[in-house]
């Protein structure tokens, strides 16, 4: 049997993804979560902004170990960490989060699989764990530990999807602070019709959740967990298409310059599948 | 007698990056044991070099650490429960294997706990951890496997400009991205610092 080319498996490719993406389900569906799968999950997305807290976070990925002081994180719209490791005296580095429209835990349902159970102690607290597998290959999974009293996660595992561990981040110490919460900062977005550049189509499960053109034209895209940014630039004359990857913990970067002359990027913490995809799916809005 | 199709098959689909495990164990299998393959072999990556970087390669080997790793491969790849992702999962078929070769980690986690068990983390490769169901074990870690892959120049460039971009843009996909993640802090925890290497 002869081998398909790579050129027309993208062809099929972007046309099932479209598929999928159109055929994907809609919230009110029938809910794959019980009750207090629905509950545990709404209330750990909702952490983020619901509690602020103070704390020591040993973050272990790639044969690397550092420790971040988290001095401020939460309700504010802002982050405040010190790198412990990186230097000594480290300064502290302030952040911003962006509020971003999250997803139903019915929504994340059908992508994800949930399950309950009891947590270890961590940072002397007690736990509840929240296992999210995904339910493709398009997706990384979790493990969390999750603090019984606010409901953030306290020990997190990044897992592939066939249960490899990339990645784990525990607090040491974790103190819940009281902080009124704050509007959080605008977050930029572009029209899509003043971006020179276009995704044709998007893996099952993911929308567009943010776009902009500073310093390069890009989007954000996630399924209410994953997320991955896609940058895109003009690819010059002299490189010759071609592909890149480089793994850091969960975060994945890959690069490929198209034969239509764009060059690439997505950072995220997917899977190289789900970036290539992507990649694949990248257009010039001239040949739309 | 000749060379075998499949094994020519399954060079092309290594040449183009496309291969499966069981492709990269038929070749090596047929390299290392048929002097007309590894003739075969060397003049494909020999043309697709020229071809491509307008250069011959200097030397064409294939070192024995990839060797020990397609002879450990299991013969069967679990792709991950169907159901009603099966559409994803054919997607993923279709452009995953190359992927998967592709995807390169670090070196050298140390030793982590992982929910049940404490398993040792080396060299490249990550840990089999579990959701608290049983998930299979995967032994196979084709990190190495990138190494058979033709036109090193234009793979390395890609690889050094991906390493550049995470530096480029990691910060502000932590930023954009906090907000979604399980914990904020830990989407910024991940920017990695000014010096190579932080």
């Amino acid at each position: 049997m002869l081998r398909l080319s790579r050129c027309v498996l993208a062809v099929l490719a972007v046309g099932i993804i479209a598929t999928a993406a159109g055929a994907s389900a809609p919230e009110h569906e029938g809910c794959q979560l019980d009750d207090s799968e629905t509950q545990r999950v709404a209330a750990v997305l909702a952490s983020g902004t619901s509690t602020s807290y103070r704390g020591t976070i040993l973050v272990e990925y790639s044969g690397k170990r550092e420790f971040v002081a988290v001095e401020e994180s939460g309700a504010s719209g802002q982050l405040v960490l010190r790198h412990l490791n990186r230097t000594a005296n480290a300064e502290s580095e302030i952040r911003r989060v962006n509020t971003l429209p999250t997803r139903t835990p019915c929504l994340l349902g059908n992508f994800y699989g949930f399950s309950l159970d009891t947590g270890q102690t961590v940072a002397g607290r007690d736990t509840y764990r929240l296992s999210v597998r995904p339910k493709d290959t398009l997706r990384l999974g979790y493990v969390m530990d999750v603090d019984h009293a606010t409901d953030v996660p306290l020990r997190v595992l990044t897992l592939t999807p066939e249960g490899q561990m990339v990645e784990r981040f525990e607090f040491a110490e974790f103190e819940p602070i009281a902080k009124t919460p704050s509007s959080a900062p605008e977050r930029e977005s572009v029209q899509a019709s003043s971006m020179r550049f276009a995704l044709s189509a998007l893996p099952p499960g993911f929308s567009v959740i943010n776009s902009g053109v500073t310093p390069v034209e890009h989007w954000l895209l996630s399924d209410g967990l994953a997320t991955m940014s896609v940058y895109v630039e003009p690819r010059s004359q002299g490189v010759k298409p071609g592909e890149g990857v480089v793994v850091r913990g969960a975060t994945l970067t890959y690069t490929k310059g198209t034969l239509e002359h764009a060059l690439v990027t997505v950072v995220g913490e997917v899977p190289v599948t789900t970036a290539r995809l992507v990649a694949e799916a990248v257009r010039s809005r001239e040949g739309l | 007698m000749g060379l075998d199709d499949a094994v020519r098959e399954a060079m092309s689909a290594v040449m183009d990056g496309e291969a499966n495990s069981m492709d990269l164990a038929r070749v090596l299998r047929a390299v290392r044991n048929e002097p007309e393959a590894r003739q075969y072999w060397q003049r494909l990556q020999v043309a697709s070099a020229v071809l491509k970087t307008g250069q011959a390669p200097m030397a064409i080997d294939i070192s024995e650490a990839v060797l020990e790793a397609i002879e450990q491969a299991p013969t069967k790849r679990r792709v991950g429960p169907l159901g009603s992702m099966a559409v994803a999962a054919s997607v993923t078929f279709a452009l995953v294997f190359g992927g998967q070769f592709l995807q390169k980690q670090e070196p050298g986690l140390p030793l982590a706990t992982v929910p049940g068990v404490v398993v040792p983390i080396q060299g490249a490769a990550p840990v089999q951890a579990s959701y608290g169901v049983g998930m299979p074990a995967t032994s196979f870690i084709a990190n190495e496997a990138v190494r058979v892959v033709p036109n090193q120049t234009v793979d390395e460039f890609y690889d050094r400009l991906a390493r550049e971009h995470f530096l480029r843009f990691g910060r502000q996909h932590a930023e954009q991205s906090a907000g979604i993640q399980p914990n904020a802090s830990i989407a910024h925890a991940r920017v990695p610092g000014e010096k190579p290497g932080d």
